[in-house]
């Protein structure tokens, strides 16, 4: 709670007098490459998924080097009961198998170089539902926020995760396409103009009714929105998946979040070290990186429309937009310097790579086709045309 | 004074040309014990002469005589035999003079304008310490005679004793020298201007020095013990200004080391970035004490961390000396005096603390008249007024700052820009002179500071002090101080933003203190210091509740904590020759952590975790739960190698019952006091250290070399992911550290001439080890990591370039090595983003640290008579616009790492500061 005031008030010094620069020191990429486990024992009627990584030097090009070829098995303290297959680089997933909910489970991970990881036992957490999404209107920004609760007050500790699936439009809508030879109307298939985008949460969410007389969860952001973003121009999805986690596996999340979220403020907690349930049974000083959790998961999606949101939220293109013209006989030197012609616009990898959007007659009886850079005409380029199956 | 002079003028005058003539008439007179008075009333009414003197000449003269038939001369012959009064008489007039008036010839420039007083000659007053008199001894020519003149035939010494005072305000001097040549001794007074000087009786020169004052002398004639106040000039108007300051003197004749004095005057001289002077912002221009970041006004000193500070107005230990968050020091720059800040000789009456005290004294009120001053800045404005209640006896000081920092608030994007802040603080301080021997001294302070963020969130701290103190005057060898105080810090924290969520958080931490400190000067070549405190706190360190009836939140209250921190010294400073002086102290401390409460032990040689408690033990209110008992030793040795040079050594070992939690790089207002329990081990400290020091151009540069070797042990860290508000078990969060720091420190002040400040390089080292064999994982694995504050070099300079009276320019110039962090040696993708994962703690450094300002003061013309006196203060911050990076940071931004250098005042941010005095 202090965090924020201290961010507030330095980032108001800060947007006066100061300044925010990038910052990359040279750094000692010793060769730190540690083994790196997420995921959770699923005892619900969802797949178990754990990917498996490894840390990769701050300097390095490369985002992710997967552990591959692991052999991933979940048991209880008595028996194995569960083994995954490694469905794509580092994913090792098992199918949907409901499991005894009042047992404790853990990960067990031979990796590739012989080396065998043992997690704790860990319970598993039935996780209660969602009661509602919602959301408000906090200045010029959007939101979003779950309500939750546990009659039982027993899950206490929950985290979020959530996909968002959004629909846009380009700037200029395109009902003309070139053949190779002429400008044509698009058929449907050929449709540029509207399109569907989704994204997965980049931050750690996490809430605590530890301090409430009351297992309630009221009002949890979940997503802030700016009132200009192109996900609210026309209508707007949010899945939200939410699981209940032991205090130990919160502390963990809670680790995770300061380390990187909300560092380097002189107010801020200094780094400190990740330690989670996961060990290499050899040696127990070699640092893993994970906390394996067990347990149940509640999903809920809601559908946020552009008329249901105010007025003064006006959707910012990402990028400027404006139109060319291409003239379909000679330029009229005598009017314009240098213009397009109508050749330029007929190749189907046009050098200009533009988008034609519209015919048009000028004063002087001169016809042409209206065109625009292909980021303002083609949706495509940042979203898929075919609306996901839930779309409503 | 005037009046004096022209009776002095007068004499000469009516000396010059009047014979004596002695009258025919023949008297019968019987003196006992008679006054001057008496005498010449019954002279005046046998003879009809007229006599002319100034009765306060002859307030302590009683005339034994008894004469019959004798003529008018020989009788005042008789009265005067064996004194230094003297008496011309011209026909019927008579005059009384003192000392050799009438042998002396006229005074050079009687003739012109004006008299000179300087050029007067010397004229001898009796002030008999019997007669309760307490001589205002202003004037430099006018031989004082101190005691009762009946012992001057007696050999042997005597004690003088009194007070320096400014002559204008009456406020007390501390820290002037008194030197006496012929006798090769001399003397400080103390923070009341109290001096004591014992002398072999009979004639001396005493001059006095103090730092913007006029050097000044005082002829005495010392018959047995006596008193002298002795008021001094302002130096305001001489045109070829010789200041000659007490510490530069001090600094190589005293036997303390890290001890440095700086007056307001100077403080004011170095450009602050808003333009008012920032009392906490000066010191970190002084070797050895370095600050985290911009924006902090915590400051560390030789190694130790900022809650190892005590910081003192006036006796009132101010828990947290910061506004707005650490932009702004909580001190009035215009009530403040001077700052003392000690680095490693920490005097035997002071404790609790290891690493530094700052003591910040406080004018005192004007006693002769209303005056008055106030400030306007651009984010803060202040007002003082002072004077006296009765004249010359009761004096109070008034000192208000607030700011209107707002409309920097309204400049910043829609998401602070419903934030408020302000605050204030309050100064109120009384004075009252009881008798020569007892004062009364009231202090008061008050400090607030409030912030409501995208207003759902309030936000706000407190300081609340004050102070009763009474110094009494045993005699002219010993005098005690008495005081009683309380000290308070609160903050409370307010959230009604989520209805269900909402909550109110307090804290505060009360001290209650008793303290008595005396002062005995048996000789000139033993200073004793004796005296007892105790201080009592009482804290509440977090009381978390729901706010409003919507709100589930369940109250979490951390009981109450109590201890007791009691201390007995005593010390000497013994001069044992001419050369060395000795200085040895002890402090004996006991500290007892007080019930109620409930304290957990846990099972040996396991982790200190909630699961291997094995058994509690319940206190009841005010129960002794434990006894610390901690003698501390406070020694240091001066000996002078030559004229000017000395060498000093010292060492000196500390306990600190009263942490601070906190476990980010600054210390902020909410964090959390504890008191040491059984399981809250108190921290210790040692340090030795050596110096050389030199004075040069008569005492007007000041130079030092100063190394030290600190051990601090028992000194807090945290477990990773510790919580440390709100927890009812903090000892299994904290992590009990070992900590080294060593240093060389040069320092050069110049205090005279066209340029003046100080300059001061500093090359340290700190480090802190966890080495408790329960922690696992331990930071750098058990091996010594550098400090936050860790920047191993370190330079200042401050100065003032005196074009004229009026107009002075100042430059500043801070260099160091970035502080440490810890920083990101290697990603990886969890829950979403890409995260980082650092290397050991404290491994890199942010960017090494530049900055420099510069000021224009112009001050007011000094034409006296003007009834207020404006002051401009003009200047750039940070001229060079460096981009100092405050902090760094590594975030993911939409599942990508980047790294960020945050600076605060990253362009040159021109000030203004205007001032009036009234």
């Amino acid at each position: 709670m202090k965090k924020v005031l201290y961010l507030s008030i330095i980032g108001a010094i800060i947007v006066v007098f100061g300044c925010r620069k990038a910052f990359n020191p040279v750094i000692d990429t010793a060769d730190v490459n540690i083994l790196v486990v997420e995921g959770m024992v699923n005892t619900g009627t969802d797949s178990t998924i754990i990917k498996l990584s490894r840390t990769v030097p701050i300097g390095n090009k490369t985002t992710v080097s997967s552990e591959t070829k692991a052999v991933v098995t979940i048991e209880t303290a008595q028996a194995t009961i569960l083994t995954l297959t490694e469905n794509a680089r580092g994913i090792y997933v098992a199918p949907p198998k409901t499991l005894d909910n009042t047992k404790q489970y853990r990960v067990r991970i031979r990796t590739v170089n012989g080396k065998v990881y043992l997690s704790d036992l860990v319970d598993a957490k039935v996780t209660p539902p969602i009661d509602s999404i919602g959301f408000l209107v906090k200045d010029d920004k959007l939101q979003v926020y779950a309500n939750t609760h546990d009659a039982t007050n027993k899950t206490r500790y929950y985290r979020y995760s959530f996909r968002e699936t959004w629909m846009f439009n380009s700037n200029y809508p395109s009902n003309f396409i070139t053949n190779g030879k002429d400008i044509v109307g698009r058929t449907p298939a050929q449709a540029i103009t509207t399109c569907f985008s989704s994204d997965t949460s980049a931050y750690t969410l996490i809430n605590s009714t530890a301090q409430l007389s009351q297992d309630v969860a009221f009002h949890v952001p979940i997503d802030l929105i700016d009132g200009t973003s192109e996900k609210i121009s026309i209508k707007y999805s949010i899945l939200l998946r939410q699981q209940g986690i032991t205090k130990e596996a919160y502390d963990f999340y809670e680790n995770l979040k300061k380390n990187t979220e909300s560092l380097g403020n002189i107010f801020d907690a200094q780094p400190s070290q990740l330690t989670g349930n996961i060990h290499n049974i050899a040696d127990a000083t070699e640092p893993v990186i994970g906390y394996m959790t067990a347990g149940t998961t509640q999903q809920k999606r809601i559908f946020i429309l552009k008329s249901q949101l105010p007025q003064s939220f006006v959707t910012k293109y990402p990028y400027g937009c404006e139109l060319d013209s291409a003239f379909n006989g000679p330029v009229p030197k005598d009017r314009f310097h240098s213009a397009y012609t109508i050749e330029t616009l007929i190749p189907i990898q046009n050098p200009i790579q533009s988008v034609v959007i519209l015919p048009f007659t000028s004063l002087a009886h001169e016809t042409g086709w209206l065109f625009t850079d292909r980021p303002c005409g083609d949706c495509t380029l940042r979203g898929a045309i075919k609306p996901p199956y839930f779309w409503k | 004074m005037k009046h004096l002079y022209l009776f002095i003028f007068c004499c000469f005058f009516c000396c010059d040309y009047a014979s004596a003539q002695v009258a025919g008439k023949l008297l019968d007179v019987n003196y006992q014990k008679a006054s001057i008075d008496e005498v010449v009333t019954d002279l005046e009414a046998k003879t009809g002469n007229h006599f002319y003197y100034d009765p306060v000449l002859f307030d302590s003269l009683k005339v034994t005589v008894q004469a019959s038939r004798q003529s008018l001369s020989n009788i005042l012959e008789l009265a005067f035999k064996s004194t230094d009064y003297h008496y011309a008489i011209n026909g019927q007039e008579i005059l009384l003079t003192k000392g050799k008036v009438i042998q002396t010839d006229l005074a050079d420039g009687f003739f012109g304008s004006k008299p000179l007083p300087g050029k007067a000659a010397a004229v001898t007053q009796v002030f008999d310490e019997k007669e309760k008199t307490t001589t205002e001894a202003t004037i430099e020519n006018k031989i004082y005679d101190v005691g009762l003149k009946s012992a001057l035939t007696g050999k042997g010494t005597a004690t003088i004793a009194g007070y320096v005072k400014e002559i204008k305000t009456g406020e007390p001097i501390a820290g002037a020298i008194l030197y006496v040549p012929d006798a090769k001794t001399g003397a400080n007074t103390d923070q009341f201007g109290f001096y004591s000087l014992t002398l072999p009786k009979g004639k001396h020169v005493i001059t006095i020095r103090y730092i913007g004052t006029r050097d000044a002398k005082r002829q005495i004639v010392l018959y047995s013990d006596g008193k002298l106040n002795i008021d001094l000039q302002e130096q305001i108007q001489s045109l070829k200004e010789v200041k000659i300051s007490a510490d530069k003197v001090a600094n190589v004749r005293s036997p303390q080391l890290g001890v440095t004095r700086m007056d307001i005057k100077s403080i004011k001289e170095i450009p602050a970035v808003f333009g008012e002077p920032d009392i906490l912002r000066a010191i970190l221009v002084l070797p050895g004490v370095q600050s985290v970041g911009e924006a902090t006004t915590n400051f560390n000193v030789r190694g130790g961390s900022a809650d190892q500070n005590l910081v003192l107005l006036d006796g009132l230990t101010i828990y947290n000396p910061a506004h707005f968050f650490g932009f702004f020091s909580a001190f009035n720059p215009d009530i403040v005096k001077d700052i003392e800040l000690y680095k490693a000789s920490i005097p035997e009456r002071f404790g609790g603390r290891l690493s530094s005290v700052l003591e910040v004294s406080g004018r005192e009120g004007n006693k002769k008249k209303f005056t008055g001053s106030a400030g306007l800045g651009i984010l803060t404005s202040r007002l003082n007024i002072e004077g006296p209640i009765v004249k010359d006896k009761t004096s109070f000081i008034f000192g208000g700052r607030t700011t209107y920092s707002n409309w920097l608030l309204n400049l910043l994007p829609e998401a602070y820009k419903h934030s408020k802040a302000s605050f204030y603080d309050f100064n109120f301080d009384l004075t009252h002179q009881i008798d020569d021997k007892n004062t009364l001294y009231l202090y008061s302070y008050l400090s607030n500071d409030n912030f409501k963020l995208n207003s759902d969130t309030t936000y706000n701290y407190s300081n609340k002090n004050i102070a009763l103190k009474w110094k009494h005057t045993y005699n002219n060898k010993l005098y005690g101080l008495i005081s009683a105080g309380f000290d308070r810090y609160q903050y409370g924290l307010q959230s009604d933003g989520n209805p269900i969520n909402a909550y109110k958080l307090n804290f505060n931490i009360n001290q209650s203190n008793f303290k008595a400190d005396f002062s005995y000067y048996p000789n000139n070549q033993h200073t004793i210091t004796f005296g007892l405190s105790s201080t009592y706190y009482k804290l509440h360190a977090g009381n978390f509740e729901p706010s409003g009836a919507q709100s589930l939140v369940r109250s979490n209250i951390v009981p109450v904590q109590q201890g007791l921190e009691s201390a007995l010294y005593a010390g000497d400073k013994f001069d044992v020759s001419d050369d060395l002086t000795v200085s040895a102290g002890v402090r004996l401390m006991i500290y007892n952590p007080l019930g109620p409460g409930t304290i957990n032990n846990y099972a040996p040689n396991l982790p200190r975790q909630t699961n291997y408690i094995i058994d509690s033990v319940t206190y009841k209110s005010n129960q002794v739960m434990q006894t610390y008992f901690n003698p501390e030793i406070r020694l240091s040795a001066r000996y002078n190698l030559g004229d000017n040079l000395s060498v000093k050594a010292g060492y000196n070992n500390l306990h600190q019952y009263l942490h601070l939690l906190s476990n980010s790089t600054a210390i902020s207002p909410t964090d959390v006091f504890q008191l040491s329990n059984p399981n809250v081990k108190p921290q210790r400290g040692d340090q030795i250290s050596l110096g050389l020091y030199k004075n040069l151009k008569s005492n007007t540069i000041e130079t030092s070399v100063e190394v030290y070797y600190k051990r601090i042990r028992d000194y807090l860290d945290y477990r990773s992911g510790a919580m440390l508000q709100l927890n009812h078990h903090i000892e299994t969060d904290i992590i009990n550290t070992e900590g080294k720091a060593y240093g060389i420190e040069f320092f050069m002040r110049k205090t005279a001439g066209k340029l003046t400040g100080i300059m001061s390089y500093t090359y340290s080292r700190t480090f802190l080890k966890q080495n408790d064999p329960l922690v696992q994982p331990l930071v750098n694995n058990g091996d010594y990591y550098p400090a936050n504050y860790d920047k191993p070099h370190s330079f200042n300079f401050t100065g003032s370039y005196h074009i004229s009276h009026r107009y002075s320019f100042q430059f500043n110039f801070v260099y160091s090595t970035g502080r440490p962090i810890t920083l990101p040696i290697s990603r990886f993708i969890y829950d979403g983003s890409e995260r980082v994962y650092y290397s050991s703690r404290n491994a890199y450094r942010i960017p090494d640290y530049f900055r420099s300002d510069f000021s224009l003061n112009i001050l007011p013309n000094h034409v006296i008579a003007k009834t207020t006196h404006n002051s401009w203060t003009i200047g750039v911050y940070n001229i060079t616009g460096q981009q100092n990076a405050y902090s760094t940071f590594f975030t993911q931004e939409g599942g990508v790492i980047k790294g960020y250098k945050l600076s605060i005042f990253a362009a040159p941010i021109p000030f203004i500061n205007y001032n009036i005095i009234f």
